[in-house]
C-alpha cells in the first residue's frame, strides 16, 4: 500500500524556562499508509506534538510533512478539509445543541443542504445520538459529549483521522463505545492515527505500532512484533525506559 | 468555502453569545436598566433624606450680640462656661479643638466690638450646612451694622450699599446650555461604553474558548485562521455597538422622563431633544468617527484575549485597556480644548475632542479636523485589525502555554520575523508626539536648528532606536544600498514626482480658499528666507531637502512601511503608510500632496527593496521646489 502521510526529518522544539530547549519531536522520518496506526509513549514522549504537527496545528521547526504529495505546512487548509482531529483537549461549544454543533462544523467543511442532512443522519445513527441531538452540550454526560465529538470528527468523512487518547476519562461503557467507533471508522484509503496508553486497544485495533521515546521512534512495526498481552506491555515499558513495579 | 468561513463563525458565535446570560446581562439588560434604576435610586435617596429630620449643626456664640444671635437661624446655639469660652477662643488650637469636640460643636463665634472670629472644626460632618448658615447670618449682621453706621452719618444706606443694580439673564435656549455641558461627557461615555461592551464577549470568544478546549477544535477545522478571528471580531463589534446603543437609548429615555418632570418645575426644553437637536450631519459624524474607534477597540480587546492563557488572565489584560481609553478620551472633558492637527492624530483623544466640538456647536463642525481624525482612525483600525486577524496564524498565540517568543534584542526563541504593524503604529505615535513637542521646544531656536533638530531627534531617532531594540537586519527595514540602475531610475523618476505633487498642490489651491493657505505659505517663506540669508543655497538644500529626505525615508519607508506590509499586505501598506506620512506633517493643507508623494515613494521602495531611491526622489523633489520658491522667485 502506498504511504499517504510522509514525514521527513521533522523536528519540533519548545522553550521551557526551567529546562531550556526541549525537543518534543526529534528528526523524525516516517511513511504512514492507510489503516490504524497506534502511538504509544510516556507522557511527554512527543505523541500529542507529533499528532498536532500532522494536523497542521503546529508547524515543524525543520523537515517536511506531506499528505498525498502536498506540503501541509505550505497548504494547511488542503489537509484540514480532509482531516478529523480529536484530542483530550478538543471540546465542543457548550451553549449549542448537539445538532447545532454538528451542522456548524458541517458548514465549515463546506457541507450544506441534503448532503449535510444525510451525513448528519448517518453519524447520529452510528453513535446513537437520537436522544441527545437537541440537547445543549453542557447538559450532556462526558460519554455523550465524547460520542458527539467523535461524530463531528467523522462527519465530513475525512481521509486522515487523528485521535489523541479518545477514551481518556471515560467510563467502561463509553470507552468500549469509542473503541467500537474506531473499528467502524476503518475504511479503504483512510489513515487513523490513535494515541493511547491502553495496550489492549492497540492489540484490538492497530495494524501498526509506533513507540515514541523522547521525541524519537523507539519501535515501528506490527503490535504483535513485540509480543502479546503482558509480553507486549513489558516490551513497551522497556522501550519507554520504564521498569514496571515488581520486576 | 474559505471566503464564507467568517460568516459561519460569526453566525454560530453570535448565537452562542446570545445564549450566554452573563453577556446578555452586561451588554443589553444592564445598560437598559442602569439609568432608570440609578435615577429611581437617587430620587428615593433624596426623598428619604428630605423626610429624615436632620439635627441642626451646633455652634457656640461667645460675647453675645443680639443682632447676630437673631440672624443665626437653622443652628443650635450652645452655651459655654466662661472657662470653656476662653479655651475655645484661645490661640492654642488643640485646646480649642477639645472644647468644640466635647460639645459636638461645628464652630465657635466670638464677637468683640467690631471684630468677629470664627473657629471651625473643618473635619465635622455638618461643616457645609453650618458654614452656609453662618455666612448668611454674618452677611445679614454686617449689613445691619453698615446700615446703622450710614444712617448715623446721615446717608441713605440703599444709595451706598446698592449703588448699582445688576440684572443677569441668559439668551441661550436651555436645550443648548445642557447640550454644551453634556458635550464634554458624552464622547468619553461613548468610548468607555464601547470598551466595556467589547470586554466580556472578547474574553469569552478567545480566552474562554481556549479554556473550554473549543478553540483547538476550531483550529483543526478547514477555516482560515484570519476568518476565524474576523468572525469573532464581528461578534465583539455587534456586542459593543449594542451596548453603546442600549446605553444611549436608556440615557435618552431616562432624560426625557426626568426632563418632562423637571420641565413642569420650570426648566423648559430639557428633554430628549437635548441630544436629538444636534442635527443629522452631527449625528452622522458621531457614528462615522465612532465606528473605526469601536473596530479598533474590539480588535485590541480580542487580541488581548488571544494572547491570554485563561479567561482570568484575559480580564487582567483588558482592565488596563479600559483605563487607557478612559484617559485618552477624558481629554474631551478639558475645558476650552479645541481640535488641532496634533490632537487629531492621537487615537481616541482626537475623536472625542472633535465630537465634543461638534456636539457643542452643531452649526460649526470642525470638518477639517474631523477628516484628519477619520483618516487617522481608519488607518489605526486598518493596522490594528490587519495585525490582529493574523494573530491566530502565530503558533505562540495558538498555544501560548507551549511556545514562547521574545522580542527583538531580548529574543531568546524563534526566528525574527521583522517589524509588525503595531510597531509601525507605535513609531508613528512616537514621531507625532515628538514633532508636536519639538515644535514647542525649538520654537525660539535658529532656523536651521528649528528645521533639522526635530527631524533628527523625533523622526530618524525613533527609527534607529527601534531597529536596534528589535535587532532587525537592515534588509528587513529596506535600509540597504540600491543598485546603480535603481539609483539612476530614482533620478529619472524625480521630475514625475515633482509634476504629480505640483499638479495636486495647484488643484488644491483652486479648491481651498487662498486666505486659509496664506499663513502657511508665509511661514514657509519666512523659514526659507532665514535659511537662505544664513547659509545660502547649500544650507537651504541641506535643511529642507537632504536632512528631511534621509530622516523621513528612514522612518516612513523603513520600519513603518515594512511593518505595515507584514500586517496588511503590500497594496494597503502603500496607502496607509502614505496617509500616515502625510499626517505626520501635521498640516491639513499639505496633506493631499504629501499623501500622493508618499504613495509614489512607497511603491518605489517596495519595487527596489531599498529606501535609498526614495531618499533620492524625495531630496530632488524638495530641493527643486525650494530652489523654485527662493532662487527663481
Amino acid at each position: 500500500m502506498l504511504p499517504v502521510l510522509i514525514l521527513d526529518q521533522v523536528r519540533k522544539s519548545f522553550f521551557d524556562p526551567g529546562r531550556g530547549e526541549v525537543r518534543a519531536v526529534d528528526n523524525l522520518t516516517l511513511a504512514l499508509e492507510p489503516g490504524v496506526t497506534a502511538l504509544v509513549g510516556a507522557n511527554g514522549a512527543g505523541k500529542s506534538t507529533l499528532l498536532r504537527l500532522m494536523s497542521t496545528l503546529l508547524v515543524p521547526d525543520a523537515g517536511t510533512i506531506a499528505w498525498d504529495g502536498l506540503d501541509v505546512v505550505e497548504r494547511p487548509e488542503d489537509l484540514r478539509r480532509r482531516l478529523g482531529y480529536l484530542s483530550t483537549t478538543t471540546r465542543l461549544t457548550p451553549r449549542l445543541t448537539a445538532r447545532e454543533v454538528l451542522r456548524h462544523i458541517g458548514h465549515l467543511y463546506g457541507l450544506d443542504g441534503a448532503d449535510l442532512d444525510a451525513r448528519l443522519a448517518a453519524q447520529v445513527a452510528a453513535f446513537g445520538l437520537e436522544r441527545v441531538l437537541d440537547q445543549r452540550m453542557d447538559g450532556l454526560s462526558t460519554g455523550e459529549r465524547q460520542r458527539v465529538n467523535l461524530a463531528r470528527t467523522l462527519l465530513a468523512d475525512p481521509d486522515l483521522v487523528v485521535l489523541d487518547e479518545p477514551a481518556t476519562g471515560l467510563d467502561l461503557v463509553a470507552a468500549a463505545q469509542v473503541r467500537t467507533a474506531v473499528r467502524l471508522a476503518r475504511r479503504e484509503g483512510r489513515l487513523i492515527l490513535l494515541a493511547t496508553h491502553h495496550l489492549d486497544e492497540v492489540e484490538a485495533l492497530a495494524d501498526r505500532l509506533l513507540v515514541l521515546h523522547q521525541g524519537r521512534v523507539a519501535y515501528d512495526g506490527p503490535p504483535g512484533g513485540l509480543g502479546q498481552g503482558e509480553g507486549l506491555r513489558a516490551a513497551v515499558l522497556e522501550l519507554m525506559d520504564e521498569v514496571p513495579h515488581g520486576v | 468555502m474559505a471566503s464564507k468561513g467568517w460568516k459561519t463563525v460569526f453566525r454560530t458565535d453570535l448565537r452562542e453569545v446570545l445564549r450566554d446570560r452573563r453577556t446578555l446581562f452586561i451588554n443589553l439588560l444592564l445598560p437598559v436598566l442602569l439609568y432608570p434604576l440609578m435615577t429611581l435610586l437617587l430620587v428615593q435617596v433624596s426623598q428619604i433624606a428630605a423626610a429624615t429630620p436632620r439635627p441642626p449643626p451646633r455652634i457656640a456664640l461667645v460675647g453675645a450680640d443680639g443682632d447676630l444671635q437673631r440672624a443665626l437661624t437653622g443652628l443650635t446655639l450652645v452655651a459655654l462656661s466662661p472657662s470653656e469660652a476662653k479655651a475655645a477662643t484661645n490661640p492654642d488650637r488643640a485646646a480649642a479643638r477639645d472644647i468644640l469636640r466635647r460639645h459636638d460643636l461645628v464652630a465657635v463665634l466670638s464677637v468683640e466690638g467690631n471684630r468677629l472670629e470664627i473657629r471651625r472644626d473643618e473635619a465635622h460632618a455638618r461643616i457645609d450646612r453650618a458654614e452656609e448658615a453662618i455666612n448668611k447670618a454674618v452677611g445679614q449682621w454686617k449689613r445691619q451694622r453698615s446700615e446703622q453706621a450710614l444712617v448715623g452719618s446721615g446717608l441713605n444706606p440703599a444709595d451706598v450699599l446698592d449703588p448699582v443694580t445688576i440684572i443677569r439673564s441668559g439668551v441661550a435656549p436651555p436645550v443648548e446650555t445642557i447640550r454644551t455641558r453634556l458635550a464634554g461627557i458624552i464622547p468619553l461615555l461613548l468610548v468607555v461604553l464601547a470598551v466595556s461592551g467589547a470586554m466580556y464577549p472578547a474574553v469569552d470568544l478567545l480566552a474562554g474558548e481556549r479554556e473550554r478546549g473549543t478553540l483547538e477544535t476550531l483550529l483543526s477545522l478547514p477555516v482560515r485562521r484570519r476568518d476565524l478571528f474576523l468572525g469573532k471580531l464581528l461578534v465583539v463589534l455587534v456586542a459593543a455597538l449594542a451596548a453603546v446603543l442600549c446605553n444611549l437609548m436608556s440615557l435618552g429615555v431616562t432624560a426625557a422622563l426626568v426632563g418632562s418632570q423637571v420641565a413642569a418645575g420650570g426648566l423648559e426644553g430639557f428633554d430628549a431633544r437635548t441630544l436629538a437637536g444636534v442635527g443629522l450631519p452631527t449625528l452622522g459624524l458621531c457614528l462615522l468617527l465612532l465606528l473605526p474607534l469601536v473596530i479598533t477597540i474590539g480588535a485590541v480587546a480580542l487580541a488581548l484575549s488571544a494572547v491570554a492563557t485563561s479567561a482570568k488572565e484575559a480580564q487582567n489584560h483588558l482592565a488596563p485597556l479600559l483605563l487607557v481609553v478612559a484617559l485618552l478620551g477624558s481629554a474631551a472633558a478639558i475645558p476650552d480644548l479645541r481640535p488641532n492637527p496634533a490632537l487629531d492624530l492621537i487615537p481616541v483623544t482626537g475623536a472625542t475632542v472633535v465630537l465634543r466640538a461638534a456636539l457643542e456647536n452643531p452649526g460649526r463642525v470642525p470638518w477639517g479636523d474631523a477628516f484628519l481624525v477619520l483618516v487617522a482612525s481608519v488607518c489605526t483600525a486598518a493596522v490594528i485589525v490587519g495585525w490582529a486577524v493574523r494573530l491566530l496564524e502565530r503558533e505562540d498565540i495558538r498555544f501560548p502555554g507551549l511556545v514562547r517568543a521574545g522580542w527583538g534584542r531580548w529574543r531568546t526563541w524563534g526566528v525574527n520575523p521583522g517589524p509588525g504593524g503595531l510597531e509601525a503604529l507605535g513609531l508613528v505615535a512616537v514621531a507625532a508626539a515628538g514633532m508636536t513637542l519639538g515644535a514647542g521646544l525649538f520654537a525660539q531656536a535658529a532656523p536651521a536648528t528649528l528645521v533639522v533638530t526635530p527631524l533628527i531627534l523625533f523622526i530618524a531617532g525613533p527609527a534607529l532606536l527601534h531597529a536596534w531594540t528589535g535587532a532587525y537586519r537592515p534588509a528587513q527595514l529596506y535600509w540597504i544600498l540600491p543598485t546603480w540602475r535603481q539609483a539612476g531610475l530614482a533620478v529619472l523618476l524625480s521630475p514625475l514626482a515633482i509634476a504629480v505633487t505640483l499638479s495636486v498642490g495647484v488643484t488644491q489651491q483652486l479648491v481651498v480658499d487662498p486666505v486659509l493657505l496664506k499663513p502657511v505659505e508665509e511661514q514657509m517663506r519666512k523659514i526659507l528666507g532665514d535659511l537662505s540669508t544664513m547659509g545660502g543655497l547649500p544650507l537651504l538644500l541641506l535643511c529642507t531637502a537632504i536632512v528631511p529626505a534621509v530622516c523621513e525615508e528612514l522612518l516612513c519607508r523603513g520600519p513603518i512601511l515594512a511593518g505595515l506590509r507584514r500586517a496588511l499586505g503590500p497594496t494597503t501598506a502603500v496607502i496607509v503608510s502614505a496617509l500616515l506620512f502625510a499626517a505626520l506633517h501635521q498640516s491639513p493643507f499639505r496633506f493631499v500632496p504629501q499623501a500622493v508623494l508618499g504613495i509614489l515613494l512607497a511603491i518605489l521602495t517596495l519595487r527596489t527593496g531599498s529606501v535609498m531611491p526614495a531618499m533620492i526622489v524625495h531630496a530632488l523633489h524638495n530641493g527643486s521646489l525650494v530652489v523654485a520658491e527662493t532662487v527663481l522667485r
